[in-house]
């Protein structure tokens, strides 16, 4: 396994901001503590303003620092928080596949909000389906979701913060992109000159993210 | 930490049960002089309940209370005493006149308004369409207004009609609002079993607070319903619902809590108004009024935090100011809050910019040795403190108006 969680080492090699975007309830704080302390609580509380975790992977022989950023989904507070968008690395979009409007929004209204206050133009995004634990609750599929993040360049991962699936996949994979993409690494703390070339490709439901 | 809440939880109960007891079997002293004193004598921790309780029914006893006495007592904590918190909050958001004479024709003035708002605003076409066809004249009062409009043109409207005049269009804009205030009512205090869970209690808890926050939107065409508002109205339901020594409160609860929510809300409505956000009045001036009391207070703190670290005060302030410090802290130390914010001669924005600066010197060791990632996760997850410290060094503070020489 070429990703490790939890590096015991503390000196890192590179810090990498990931946010978390998507409407109110697709479950983005859910997923933020899956992947920062692998527990799910059934109700949490709505994100007010911005919530942050901070996670220490290895990847290869590199020691990466995540900090993760969960954001308020609801319109009011979007453009409040335009400093959170700074910087970031990776983009993970969150839809619940018991909710099509929230695939809808993503297009609507969060990919505009990264276009207007995101900085690095090269940075990995990435489309999340939530919430595949629902059953026949299901509205969208994984057809449906994979040939929309096709359609916007992004990576694709079909999740449950509940019931645990692929979650730690989903950051794993978007890490790797970061790790592929030089110009991502400038300031990121990085050696110079070091990219990985031989990273495995993933058969998840990832696409090839361009970014030539 | 789980354990720490406990254990306070399970402190509170007992406080509380003693209380009751007292309140059983003592008879408060009548004679006992109006308090004078000083705010240090006046700390929960050296008196004890029995005497805090005396001097709120004292103050209460007369035919005209004295507001200015009665916030001199709350700022420093209302004994968990039967409803004596549900009864002075009331008071002190201005619910309840100050002519206790008056408090039965004024209370059932104000729940009948609300009742009526609840049959007015919430439209259901198609009981309406049924109504009207079959049950004319017939049927709950309050509808009449509404009857006679979708009598008057009973082919115009339909479930695709786009007219603002609508019903239909209404129901549909109505139900976008509705399913935004159920999510996030599901989600009012995840930990306690009175918020959260299939139990009747619990549902039916939710079904009143989604319809005073459904209400509040209603009346609010401008502000709607916004996320956190669910925050706000939580504390004012659980006080006046779980009044066990009013029955009859208890079970207007939801409208108590409507009206006292509108109270609480109109001070810091602009927080949550998107418009406003770069306004004067709205949450970015304010979090720049709290970092300029921080300054005044301790500028090196400061410079550390924003400057050197560059920790944008809006990450943690953002939260604390717009939900008045409800997600911050276990639920009774959030009530504890709430009697100083409602109380402070000052104004309750002055008093809550002087409680978040107390917070952010409490921890100063921590903040000043910590970097960006150390600074944000303590503001995030403010560790455990015993409140009345807190509060003791906020009233201790200068008010924020003075600091900044304006109103704030």
């Amino acid at each position: 396994m070429a990703v490790e969680l939890q590096p015991t080492e503390s000196a890192i090699d590179f810090t990498l901001k990931i946010l978390l975007l998507g409407d109110s309830g697709v479950g983005k704080t859910s997923l933020l503590t899956r992947f920062a302390h692998d527990n799910f609580d059934e109700q949490v509380a709505s994100t007010i303003g911005v919530d942050f975790a901070v996670k220490k992977l290895s990847v290869y022989d590199k020691r990466v620092k995540l900090t993760v950023w969960d954001t308020a989904g609801q319109e009011k507070f979007r453009t409040l928080t335009t400093t959170f968008y700074r910087g970031a690395k990776g983009i993970i979009m969150v839809y619940d596949v018991s909710r099509p409007d929230t695939l809808l929004h993503l297009e609507e209204q969060w990919m505009r909000e990264l276009e207007l206050h995101g900085t690095e133009a090269d940075a990995v995004r990435m489309v999340v389906a939530n919430k595949v634990d629902v059953g026949d609750a299901r509205r969208v599929s994984w057809h449906e979701g994979s040939d929309f993040a096709r359609r916007h360049g992004c990576l694709f991962a079909e999740t449950s913060a509940k019931t645990n699936i692929a979650v730690a996949n989903a950051f794993e994979e978007l890490v790797l992109k970061i790790l592929e993409t030089p110009s991502l690494l400038e300031d990121a703390g990085l050696r110079s000159g070091t990219v990985l070339l031989d990273s495995p490709q993933s058969g998840y439901g990832v696409y090839d993210y361009c970014y030539c | 930490m789980e354990q720490f809440k406990g254990l306070l939880n399970r402190a509170k109960e007992l406080a509380v049960q003693t209380a009751q007891e007292i309140g059983r079997s003592g008879t408060p002293d009548r004679e006992s002089p109006s308090t004078g004193l000083s705010p240090a004598a006046s700390l929960s921790s050296v008196q004890s309940i029995e005497a805090r309780v005396g001097r709120f029914k004292t103050e209460l006893r007369g035919s005209h209370i004295n507001l200015h006495n009665l916030k001199r007592l709350a700022f420093h904590g209302i004994p968990d005493c039967g409803n004596l918190r549900a009864i002075v909050w009331k008071l002190l958001l201005g619910y309840l006149p100050l002519t206790p004479d008056d408090w039965a024709t004024e209370l059932a003035k104000k729940r009948t308004t609300y009742h009526v708002f609840c049959q007015e605003l919430i439209v259901d076409p198609k009981r309406q369409e049924q109504d009207g066809e079959g049950l004319a004249g017939g049927g709950a009062p309050g509808n009449g207004a509404e009857r006679r409009a979708v009598e008057s043109e009973p082919v115009e409207d339909h479930p695709l009609c786009l007219s603002q005049t609508s019903k239909w269009n209404t129901y549909f804009k109505d139900s976008e609002i509705m399913v935004q205030v159920e999510r996030d009512v599901l989600r009012t205090h995840p930990d306690m079993h009175f918020f959260t869970g299939d139990t009747t209690e619990a549902e039916a808890h939710r079904e009143d607070m989604k319809r005073a926050l459904f209400m509040y939107a209603k009346l609010n065409p401008g502000l709607r319903y916004i996320q956190g508002m669910n925050e706000l109205i939580a504390p004012l339901y659980y006080l006046f619902k779980t009044d066990a020594q009013d029955p009859h409160a208890a079970q207007y609860a939801e409208a108590d809590a409507f009206w006292c929510f509108m109270e609480l809300i109109s001070d810091f409505r602009d927080h949550f108004c998107q418009q406003l956000d770069n306004a004067q009045t709205g949450i970015r001036a304010t979090i720049r009024r709290l970092m300029h009391v921080l300054q005044y207070h301790d500028r090196e703190l400061w410079h550390h935090m924003e400057v050197v670290h560059k920790v944008d005060p809006q990450f943690y302030a953002f939260r604390w100011l717009t939900l008045l410090l409800s997600q911050e802290f276990a639920f009774p130390d959030t009530l504890r809050i709430w009697d100083t914010i409602l109380s402070d001669p000052h104004g309750r924005m002055d008093c809550l910019l002087r409680i978040c600066v107390a917070m952010i010197l409490n921890v100063g060791p921590i903040l000043r040795q910590g970097d960006f990632t150390v600074i944000l996760k303590t503001l995030q997850r403010y560790p455990p403190v015993d409140v009345n410290v807190l509060l003791q060094r906020a009233a201790e503070m200068p008010p924020c108006s003075v600091v900044l020489g304006a109103r704030v």
